[in-house]
């Protein structure tokens, strides 16, 4: 997650004959002060900035979930809402901030599903839905997600990021709001969980049987 | 690579990413959500505290004008969790609302006798008044992580801490804006979403498809807000120095009229005397303008003047942007590790290493770089200077 470039000044185009058109330039600070002030546009130019961090951390987290959209969305709420309020403590970090936030919401929307079919008995665990797979790796993607459904919140997001979402244990650490022992004491579970449930399925047992003899750094 | 790692790499490649389609719907689903304001559950409305003075802003007819932030980069970042008001969302008109009406602690206005104008303060969001015609002056003083919107018609203006006017006319559309003091930013309309900003002493007026600046003497810190009985209230105003113009052509993106207009003003009187981010802003003329020797001419005084500040480590930035030299991505390295353009200044000190032929270095500046943004745009380079392929960990 890299913060914007430097100021890019395009030139200026002219309205009218009389008016020159003022680009967007700045940094994340830069954008934060757009969303504190209410700026026109600044809305917009969150969406933009941080639409690709966003999806990209939820797509992974929780597969081609169908309420992917409307996670997105929650998310991209709460962030507008905070940062508008004056929540952010930290502008240079804003992207970080950002990502946690979207782990966070995702990892409440995850217990809410655990708690609804643990006392529901009736919601079976959401499969991604990407119509763009073939049957094969639609079904391999399913038993993946049907296994880390099964494990606790706060493992399967360490585990997701680090492995899915390829994090390194600080950005690991960094995002669940977590020490680095935390976040290495939670995916060394949640590697455990996943190896036994996995027996399940040969093929997915086949590939992550390796990191059962401890090659994992 | 690990069995996980293999796990890892499988659902890359098979999950891909969302479609692009999907985005454009949930972008226009997050605009249309901070479009409507939040109104939070029915409170009775607490009364108006009047604002100290600070800013005056004189809300015109039509037209919207954006604050500009502040330009200095020493100042706190407004982070501070401010404590909002109540929620109040009420109508006010000239003819039954006389004199001084406090919005908020800190927020004066006046509007002229047919001025008919909404006032929103709501959770979450920046304080708006949405005027439907007439004028409205205002005085608002500054708030940390607070400014104030004022909308007519198509256009927008965002105000820090101003004392401004604008004149609306709905059945015309003619809008006009007039700074006194402090600055404005203005979109919306002609103007398009970023708008141009506003200076103390400089008038705006669009009407139609033409736009025109003009400029007016500004006010005095400690002028008072006074309601006038014609239908275009004005103020006396003493007679005071325009904004230079280089600040002015710089703020309306014409960067070859600001770097001419300093040259007349005397370059290196201003790289003596500007202060950090007025001299920023000089530099930033002369580099887009493309005068490098002037640009690093003045990103070299902002390093030797104010040693220690943001604005001189931003200026080795971009020294190192125009020069391709590694030494100042190290340097602005050591002096802003966690800062803003600290990721790029990490990718760009490994393209800038190899450049000049300094295989070790761009390594290690390679390995430093993974170690931190093992994802980030560099990261291909980064790996293949190391020789070894992407997926390694």
């Amino acid at each position: 997650m890299s913060s914007m470039t430097a100021p890019n000044h395009s030139d200026p185009s002219s309205i009218g004959g009389h008016l020159r058109v003022l680009e967007w330039r700045g940094s994340d600070p830069d954008l934060l002060e757009e969303v504190v002030s209410g700026s026109h546009g600044a809305a917009e130019r969150l969406f933009e900035r941080f639409a690709p961090d966003i999806n990209r951390v939820v797509w992974k987290l929780l597969g081609a979930d169908a309420e992917h959209d409307d996670i997105v969305h929650d998310i991209f709420v709460i962030v507008w809402r905070l940062m508008s309020a004056g929540r952010v403590s930290k502008p240079e970090s804003l992207a970080s901030w950002v990502v946690a936030v979207a782990v966070h919401t995702v990892q409440k929307e995850i217990r809410k599903r655990s708690v609804r079919r643990r006392l529901l008995g009736l919601e079976k665990p959401n499969m991604p839905t990407s119509e763009t797979l073939d049957v094969e790796s639609r079904d391999l993607l399913a038993r993946v997600y049907e296994i880390l459904d099964g494990l606790p919140a706060a493992e399967r997001i360490a585990f997701s990021l680090r492995y899915l979402d390829q994090r390194s244990l600080a950005e690991v650490a960094e995002l669940t709001e977590c020490s680095l022992a935390t976040a290495k004491r939670r995916i060394k579970r949640a590697e455990q969980r996943f190896t036994t449930h996995a027996q399940r399925y040969p093929d997915v047992a086949q590939l992550v049987s390796r990191s059962a003899l401890g090659d994992d750094p | 690579m690990s069995g996980f790692d293999r796990l890892g790499s499988l659902v890359e490649g098979t999950l891909g990413a969302p479609p692009a389609s999907r985005l454009e719907e949930q972008r226009r689903r997050f605009l249309a959500h901070t479009a409507v304001p939040v109104v939070t559950s029915s409170r009775r409305w607490s009364p108006w505290l009047l604002v100290a003075a600070g800013v005056a802003v004189v809300l015109t007819a039509g037209g919207v004008a954006e604050m500009v932030r502040s330009k200095s980069p020493e100042a706190p970042v407004a982070s501070a969790r401010v404590e909002a008001p109540e929620p109040y969302d009420r109508w006010l008109e000239g003819g039954r609302d006389t004199g001084n009406v406090e919005l908020i602690k800190g927020a004066v206005v006046v509007l002229s006798r047919e001025a008919r104008c909404r006032a929103q303060g709501l959770r979450g969001a920046a304080p708006r008044v949405t005027l439907e015609g007439g004028r409205v002056e205002a005085d608002l003083t500054p708030v940390p992580g607070r400014r104030w919107t004022f909308l007519a018609g198509a256009y927008q203006i965002v105000v820090l801490g101003t004392a401004f006017s604008i004149d609306y006319d709905p059945a015309s559309g003619a809008l006009d804006v007039g700074v006194r003091r402090g600055r404005v930013r203005v979109g919306g309309g002609e103007l398009g979403a970023n708008g141009i900003t506003l200076d103390a002493g400089q008038t705006f007026r669009a009407e139609g498809k033409s736009v025109t600046f003009g400029a007016e003497p500004p006010l005095p810190s400690s002028s008072a807000v006074v309601r006038d009985e014609g239908p275009k209230p004005s103020v006396v105003r003493p007679a005071q120095a325009a904004a230079p113009q280089w600040r002015a052509a710089f703020e309306n993106g014409d960067y070859a009229s600001a770097l001419a207009a300093a040259e007349l003003e005397g370059f290196e009187s201003l790289v003596g005397r500007l202060g950090p981010s007025e001299l920023s802003d000089l530099a930033d003329s002369a580099r887009l303008s493309g005068s490098s020797s002037r640009a690093r001419q003045a990103l070299l005084s902002l390093r030797g003047r104010f040693v220690g500040t943001q604005s001189a480590s931003r200026a080795a930035f971009l020294l190192g942007r125009m020069e391709g030299s590694p030494r100042w991505f190290e340097t602005y390295l050591q002096e802003q590790p966690q800062g803003p353009y600290a990721a790029e200044a990490a990718g760009r000190l490994v393209v800038a290493y190899r450049d000049h032929g300094d295989p070790g270095r761009a390594q290690t500046a390679a390995e430093r770089y993974l170690a931190q943004y093992p994802t980030g745009p560099y990261a291909d380079l980064a790996h293949s200077l190391l020789g070894r392929p992407r997926s390694g960990r």
